[in-house]
């Protein structure tokens, strides 16, 4: 048996060790960089999935910057170890996924290389992210998942539309990244730590100042709708469909989007902790709530499959939101567990699609993906999980949710987000219709290094529900601030059962089903018709455009500051030594002043 | 003058003369030499300050690994400025005033 702290250390450094060693080998043949990847993916899963056993174990911390009390740690408690699970697990089975997936690459002219060592890399800092204590090492961590979801979504660099959507990826997440990074450095003055679960005991003896809470809670909400693409920061993400659909598997299931989730969860408690900052609930709450709505109508109006999923994915980011500004991280959690496992699986089932049909066009496809037998039956099974019909782990968890608002007196909230759910209900069929539902076309079925990740994952969408009773006494034992109640397979059955929740939820999802059934013809026909609802739903109601103008403003700007750029090097040169030497003057008054004074 | 201010006013004569080359030279090769003289200033610099606060070893420490980093440096900029004149066919800095392709 591994010590606790060589395991947490092996899962940290393992992906990044792959990162180096499988290009390496790739010099020797294609065939071992490959399966090397698979490999040290398989290997991190496994070194996680050990290291759920040992949550609540102390590891020892290194100091890092020892004059700014900065050490570098793992913290073993619940929340992050689930997060770096999901990661390492999916991770692996998109890695071995992506052996066939991404056989067409190297033929186009694409290097593998930078592919495997970018996913183990994006994989590494996903775990790193969720398994550290230390706000400064979760920002190092953060901005590392941000770069390689810049670098994969344009991984297909020859095409323009990729790099510009990887691009308007990391401008957009950026913002978001600045307001993490506000809310790092003004509580980090305010507490004199970096420390999260110092900074909640300081918090919550009342010894924050209130404005600095509610800067750097408004700075954490900023990182977290960038990063979780959430309202009105959401653009990205639908773009970022450009990159391969295993990436668009690994951001929407195991690493990126779901950082900003960890981050809101992780920083509950020191925002709650004081009555001041009940606006800062009531933010996260109805962000979620209305990107939860907003989002799965967008999805729709949609007739590319994969912008179907990746507006979906943004609504159930919602749903997570808001559960944690009911104060149910547990509940949160969960569906963040539940929506990993069955979104990868439908994001891989429309990739095995795609790579059979060559489309994403859902009326190209047209039912025609209905031969592929294993793809059809996974498929299915996601998209109940996704709609929530009882007994699938979207069901659970997501009527845990709606439960939660109705106990915690959030009525609004949960109005919205029912009425979510119908639109998800909607969505959801219109995209397993059209493509799965017609006449079966003459595709042969996906290899087995793609079927194998849908069985596996299909599988664990029906029963990962069970491990509520293990998953919440962990998560309430190791995690004494976040006050997280147990609660029991039983418990949750009986409370789900007996919710008013259960009762709303599956009226509306009869209504719509009913309607459904009964209009389907004209339903469809109706999403494509370009009424002006419908052309507006389908440029997202003019996001990109506001954007688009900010940006053109602020292109004006740099047309005239560039007048100050002569282009001759010799003239630059003399400006850079100036300006280096007023800066040095400025400091050396600045430091006379400090002395005398 | 005390050594202290002699040496001084040497490293900065030796500076501004680096600083001279650079801005007033437009072939490459001889910008990677004002570079180079002003780091050479400031090694000497570190050498006299060492000796004056009295803790020479701890500038000759310092001195022997800035030669080296200005090695790497100076390997690293020669090996650009090759890089520019094969693509460009020219030693003038003018020729790289199109950073496009």
């Amino acid at each position: 048996m591994l010590a606790t702290p060589t395991l947490a250390l092996l899962s940290m450094l393992t992906p990044f060790l792959g990162m180096v060693i499988s290009p390496i080998l790739g010099v020797i043949s294609p065939r071992a960089r490959t399966w090397s990847a698979v490999a040290f993916g398989f290997l991190t899963a496994i070194f996680v999935s050990m290291l759920v056993g040992r949550i609540g174990k102390g590891v020892p911390t290194y100091e890092w910057i020892p004059m700014e009390k900065i050490s570098i740690g793992v913290h073993l408690d619940a929340l992050g170890v689930y997060i770096a699970f999901i990661a390492g697990t999916i991770g692996a089975l998109v890695l071995l996924y992506s052996v066939k997936y991404m056989e067409h690459a190297a033929e186009e002219g694409y290097s593998l290389s930078r592919y495997y060592s970018l996913v183990l890399l994006f994989i590494g800092s996903m775990i790193g992210l969720a398994l550290t204590g230390n706000l400064l090492v979760l920002y190092i961590f953060w901005e590392l998942v941000g770069f390689c979801s810049y670098a994969l979504i344009a991984y297909y660099y020859k095409e323009p539309k990729a790099v510009w959507a990887g691009t308007k990826a990391f401008i957009v997440t950026r913002i978001g990244d600045i307001g993490l990074l506000i809310g790092v450095i003004v509580l980090w003055r305010a507490t004199g730590t970096l420390t999260i679960t110092e900074i909640i005991e300081t918090a919550k003896a009342g010894e924050i100042p209130a404005t600095t809470l509610a800067i750097a809670g408004a700075g954490f909400i900023l990182g977290a709708i960038g990063k979780s693409a959430q309202m009105p920061l959401h653009v990205w993400l639908p773009d970022a469909m450009e990159a391969p659909t295993t990436i668009s598997a690994l951001i929407h299931a195991a690493t990126m989007v779901n950082a900003g989730i960890y981050l809101i969860a992780r920083s509950y408690p020191i925002f709650t902790a004081t009555p001041v900052m009940g606006w800062w609930v009531l933010a996260v709450v109805w962000i979620g709530a209305i990107t939860a709505l907003f989002t799965a109508i967008l999805a729709l109006v949609e007739v590319d499959i994969k912008r179907v999923l990746a507006y979906s994915t943004i609504s159930q980011l919602g749903y997570m939101l808001s559960a944690i500004g009911f104060g149910a991280i547990l509940a949160s959690q969960f569906h963040l567990m539940s929506h990993a496992i069955f979104k990868a699986l439908l994001f891989l089932c429309a990739g095995a699609v795609i790579h059979r049909l060559g489309t994403r066009n859902m009326y190209e496809i047209a039912g025609r993906a209905s031969a592929m037998r294993i793809t059809h039956a996974t498929f299915f099974i996601g998209t109940l999980a996704l709609m929530g019909i009882p007994i699938l782990n979207g069901f659970w968890s997501k009527d845990m949710i709606l439960e939660e608002a109705l106990h915690k007196g959030f009525y609004g909230p949960f109005a919205v987000l029912a009425l979510a759910a119908v639109m998800t209900a909607l969505y959801s069929c219109r995209m397993y219709w059209l493509v799965f539902r017609g006449e079966p076309g003459d595709v042969r079925e996906a290899p087995w290094q793609m079927t194998t990740p849908l069985v596996i994952l299909g599988f664990f969408s029906v029963v990962s529900w069970l491990s509520i009773g293990g998953y919440a006494r962990i998560m309430a034992g190791s995690m004494p601030l976040y006050h997280i109640h147990e609660k029991s397979l039983r418990s949750l059955v009986v409370d789900t059962v007996t919710s008013p929740a259960i009762s709303v939820t599956i009226i509306v999802l009869l209504i719509a089903f009913y309607a459904l059934l009964a209009y389907r013809e004209r339903f469809f026909s109706l999403m494509v018709e370009e009424t002006p609802h419908v052309s507006l739903a389908r440029r997202g109601y003019r996001f990109d455009d506001l954007y688009g103008r900010l940006t053109e403003g602020f292109k004006g700007v740099c047309t005239l500051s560039r007048r100050l750029q002569t282009g001759d090097a010799n003239l630059n040169m003399l400006g850079v030594l100036i300006g280096f030497w007023l800066w040095l003057i400025l400091l050396f008054i600045l430091n006379l002043g400090g002395a005398s004074g | 003058m005390t050594p202290y201010t002699l040496t001084l006013a040497v490293v900065l004569i030796v500076f501004s003369i680096g600083f001279y080359c650079l801005i007033s030279k437009t072939n490459l090769i001889r910008i990677v030499i004002g570079i180079e003289v002003m780091a050479k200033a400031v090694t000497l610099n570190f050498v006299y300050v060492a000796n004056h606060i009295g803790d020479t070893a701890l500038g000759q420490a310092m001195v022997i690994t800035i030669i080296l980093i200005e090695v790497i440096v100076a390997a690293v900029a020669l090996s650009l400025v090759v890089g520019s004149y094969r693509h460009t066919g020219s030693l003038t800095i003018e020729a790289l005033r199109r950073l496009r392709g």
